[in-house]
C-alpha cells in the first residue's frame, strides 16, 4: 500500500484516541475545581491535537492538493480549536457552559477526519 | 536457395503486406445514423471500426478479426444492452479483435463484454458497469483485459472460466455485489496491478485455478480480500489486502481514548508524586 495513504489513517486514529481521552480529562476538570493531574493530559492532548490536525491537513494538500472545500474544512476545524483554546484563557463561567460541546465537537471532527482517510 | 529466389520471396512478401494493408478500412459509426452490428457485419477482418461519442441501444456479436474502438478517449461510447438476457458485446471462435475505450452496461442476465472460444483478444479502456458480470472470459486463451473498469455489477467484476494464458492488468473492479474479479478452473494465467475494492464478498478468488501469477493487486475493504480454495501452484506477491476497518476502526479508537485517558492519569500522578507536587 501507498505509504502516504496510510500515513493520514494512522495520524488520523491516534487523534481520535487523544481527542477522547482530553474530553474526558476536560469533564473531569469540569466536574472537579482543582485536578492538577486532569488539566495536565487535557493540556498535553489538546497540544498534540492540533499538531497531529495540522500533519493531518497539510498532508492532504500534498495529496490532493487545496480544493476550496477541503480547505475550509480544516481552516473551520483550527478555528474551532482556537475559540475553545480562547475561551478556556478567558476564564468566563457562561462561557464554560458550552466549552464541553466544543470538546464534544472535536471528537466528532477527529471521526470525520479518520473516516474520510480510511483508503479505499 | 539461389539470389533470385531471395529477391523473389522478399518481393513476394511485400506484396502480401500491401495486399492486406489494403484490405484493412476504417468504417465510422454515429448516434443515430446506422447501428454498431451492421458496421460489424459489414466489415472484414483487420478493419477498424471508430465509434463516435453516444449511446447506443444494441446487442453486439463479433466473430473476426476487428478493432471496435471509440473515436477518441473523451468521447463517451455507451452500449446498453437491448435484449437484456444476452451479452453486450459477445466475441466468439475469434482470433485477434480489440475493444478499446467501449462503456457497456445493462445486461442483466449475462456480461457486459464475453469472450467465448476466442484468443488474442484485447479489451482496454473500457467499462462494464450494472451487468449481471463486468467482462467474462470463457473457454478462451492469451487474452488481454487491461485498464478497464468493471464496477457495480451483479456479481463479478471480472470473471475467467476455463480459460489459460490471460493476462488481467490494470483494471479496476470494485463495488461489485459479489466479487472484484473470480477465477474459476483458470490456470497460467496473470494477475497484475489491479483494484478490486469494496467488494461485498471477496477481492479475488481462485476456485480450482492453478499456477496463476497474483502480483501487485489491492484488495481493501472487501468481506475477504484473496481467497484460493481446492488450487495450487498460485504465486501471491506484493498483493496488499485491508479488511473493511471504516466501521470499527472508529469505535476501537474510542474505546482506545478511554483506556488511554486512564493510563495517562496514572503516569501524571506518579510523575506528579515522585515530583513532591502531589500527596
Amino acid at each position: 500500500m501507498d505509504i502516504l495513504i496510510k500515513i493520514p489513517m494512522i495520524l488520523a486514529s491516534i487523534g481520535l484516541v487523544l481527542a477522547t481521552s482530553s474530553f474526558i480529562s476536560g469533564l473531569q476538570l469540569i466536574k472537579v475545581k482543582r485536578s492538577s493531574v486532569d488539566g495536565i493530559i487535557h493540556r498535553i492532548n489538546g497540544y498534540c491535537s492540533v499538531v497531529l490536525l495540522s500533519s493531518v491537513a497539510i498532508s492532504s494538500f500534498i495529496i490532493n492538493g487545496i480544493h476550496l472545500w477541503a480547505f475550509l474544512g480544516w481552516v473551520s476545524a483550527l478555528g474551532l480549536i482556537s475559540l475553545k483554546i480562547s475561551i478556556v484563557r478567558r476564564r468566563s463561567r457562561r462561557a464554560f457552559k458550552y466549552v464541553s460541546w466544543i470538546g464534544a465537537s472535536m471528537i466528532l471532527i477527529w471521526l470525520y477526519v479518520l473516516i474520510t482517510n480510511i483508503p479505499l | 536457395m539461389g539470389k533470385k529466389h531471395v529477391i523473389l520471396l522478399i518481393l513476394l512478401s511485400f506484396i502480401i503486406a500491401a495486399a492486406d494493408i489494403c484490405v484493412a478500412a476504417t468504417i465510422r459509426v454515429t448516434e443515430g445514423n446506422g447501428n454498431i452490428q451492421t458496421a460489424v457485419d459489414r466489415s472484414l477482418p483487420g478493419d477498424l471500426i471508430l465509434i463516435n461519442k453516444g449511446r447506443y441501444v444494441e446487442n453486439i456479436a463479433i466473430d473476426k478479426a476487428i478493432h471496435l474502438r471509440a473515436a477518441s478517449y473523451d468521447a463517451k461510447v455507451v452500449v446498453a444492452a437491448k435484449d437484456t438476457t444476452l451479452p453486450v458485446i459477445k466475441v466468439e471462435g475469434t482470433i485477434g479483435a480489440s475493444i478499446d475505450g467501449i462503456n457497456t452496461e445493462g445486461s442483466t442476465e449475462e456480461a457486459g463484454i464475453l469472450l467465448l472460444h476466442s484468443s488474442k483478444i484485447t479489451v482496454s479502456r473500457s467499462s462494464a458497469s450494472k451487468n449481471r458480470i463486468g467482462i467474462a472470459v470463457v473457454d478462451s486463451e492469451s487474452n488481454t483485459i487491461s485498464e478497464n473498469r468493471t464496477e457495480f455489477n451483479e456479481t463479478y467484476g471480472i470473471y475467467l472460466e476455463r480459460s489459460s494464458g490471460n493476462t488481467v492488468v490494470g483494471n479496476i473492479a470494485g463495488q461489485n455485489s459479489d466479487k472484484g474479479i473470480f477465477l474459476s478452473y483458470a490456470d497460467n494465467n496473470d494477475i497484475r496491478e489491479n483494484s478490486t475494492n469494496h467488494n461485498t464478498w471477496n477481492g479475488i478468488l481462485l476456485w480450482d485455478s492453478n499456477d496463476n501469477n497474483i502480483t501487485d493487486n489491492e484488495a481493501y475493504r472487501n468481506m475477504y480480500g484473496l481467497i484460493e480454495s481446492e488450487s495450487s501452484g498460485n504465486i501471491y506477491e506484493d498483493n496488499s489486502t485491508l479488511p473493511n476497518l471504516y466501521i470499527i476502526l472508529p469505535i476501537i479508537m474510542i474505546y482506545t481514548g478511554v483506556i488511554f485517558y486512564l493510563l495517562q492519569r496514572l503516569i501524571v500522578r506518579r510523575a506528579l508524586i515522585l515530583l513532591g507536587k502531589e500527596k
